[in-house]
């Protein structure tokens, strides 16, 4: 008799737990995934698009990258390089392996005549324990999406443009595209070309002032 | 021969950097070089649309207006809000509006100066539309310390910062309605003094 009361408890409880679950889905909070970015060959400005949790450049790029692939970062208004080269051991490795975080952009170039695609794999930041910050510095910065995410920089990306602000992209001619946010003929302000990244796209923003680029972004409902 | 021909190519590269140009953005509205740079027409009336070209002169470090020369092509104005505003997007007689403009025989990220004009645009220059008398004016010079450096990783091209509106003049001057009126009035007394 206790058996019986026993196992009819243990088979109510599981079948509680099934229709609790099927009632109420349990979503993964993480969102992993990977996004390919090609370099043509000489200069792209590139942006992280995924934490990969270590963001080293060994790590975020794959080992059969060309050989003499340069990275440039902007420090203090100034590039430092690092070089994909091979070492004393005669180990291609990159000279200088920074970690490249999420919104930071960077140029690289690609030595070769042929286009390389790079495939960034990670997790796509969220903002579940508030706004994914990206400080900007009143000036140039060199920049991009803290997602994985193309669009509209102010409507989507969520860039709070203001007076004066610009976006510049680099077109695959190695020509600066120039946004400017000003007022537009009725006073109004506006992008004269709206700015619109692609996914993985580094850009330069000339910020009028110091201020956070904030992004609210979740991929669960 | 080998030699000869490695010798040129080596020259070749070496006088490409040397003349690789500085480029600088051209955008007159206050919002990105501080204060607006508007052309006024002769009446003082903020000019819109393609009745009037703009164009930047140039030349490398500390060089004479009279030695600048024109770089990019000619764009018109903007209007209502933005007017006397120089164009950045769309066309502009015949060409695309480019608001990059490279900047011949300035190093990359050099020192520059450089002049807005604006004339006529029925006269294809500024120089065709001074000499004729017609419509056209241009602005003080202006210094740039750096220009934007187009040799990648290059930095983007740089804002006109200082730049001043100026108000054309020459071609045929619309009297204002006040003035008319007084002259009006002052034809009116000289004919009622001599009736007298």
């Amino acid at each position: 008799m206790r058996t019986k009361t026993l196992l009819l408890t243990a088979v109510l409880g599981v079948a509680s737990i099934a229709a609790a679950l099927a009632a109420d889905p349990v979503y993964s909070v993480n969102a992993v995934g990977y996004v390919n970015v090609v370099l043509k060959p000489g200069f792209t400005i590139v942006a992280n698009p995924l934490d990969a949790g270590d963001n080293h450049l060994s790590k975020i790029f794959p080992a059969n990258m060309p050989t003499g692939t340069t990275v440039y970062r902007q420090v203090n208004s100034k590039f430092v390089t690092s070089n994909f080269l091979p070492d004393d051991f005669g180990v291609l490795n990159w000279d200088n392996d920074w970690e490249i975080k999420p919104g930071e952009g960077f140029f690289i170039k690609n030595p070769t005549a042929a286009a390389v695609t790079v495939t960034f794999v990670g997790e796509v930041m969220q903002s579940t324990a508030g706004p994914l910050a990206n400080p900007l510095v009143a000036g140039f910065n060199l920049t991009g999406s803290m997602v994985p995410q193309s669009g509209d920089v102010q409507a989507e990306l969520g860039y709070p443009a203001e007076n004066g602000d610009a976006v510049y992209l680099l077109g695959g001619d190695a020509k600066y595209k120039i946004s400017n946010y000003l007022p537009d003929d009725f006073g109004v302000l506006n992008w004269d070309i709206v700015p619109t990244p692609a996914v993985g796209e580094g850009f330069w923003i000339k910020s009028k002032t110091a201020k956070t680029w904030n992004r609210t972004f979740t991929v669960n409902p | 021969m080998f030699k000869k021909i490695l010798a040129l190519v080596v020259l070749a590269s070496v006088s490409t950097v040397a003349f690789a140009q500085g480029t600088v953005s051209f955008n007159t509205a206050i919002g990105t070089i501080g204060t607006d740079a508007k052309v006024l027409d002769p009446n003082g009336v903020a000019v819109i649309g393609l009745a009037y070209m703009a164009q930047l002169y140039a030349g490398p470090g500390t060089t004479a207006e009279s030695a600048l020369v024109a770089v990019g092509n000619p764009v018109g104005f903007k209007a209502g809000f933005n007017a006397g505003i120089v164009q950045n997007t769309g066309t502009a007689f015949g060409s695309a509006v480019d608001a990059v403009v490279e900047l011949p025989a300035a190093t990359p990220g050099g020192p520059v100066t450089l002049q807005l004009r604006a004339w006529d645009s029925a006269y294809p220059t500024y120089a065709a539309a001074f000499t004729a008398g017609a419509a056209s004016g241009k602005s003080p010079l202006l210094a740039l310390a750096i220009t934007g450096n187009p040799i990648l990783p290059g930095t983007p091209p740089v804002d006109l910062v200082g730049l001043t509106g100026f108000t054309m003049t020459g071609g045929v001057v619309v009297p204002e309605p006040t003035s008319i009126a007084l002259m009006l009035l002052g034809g009116a007394a000289l004919l009622i003094r001599r009736r007298k």
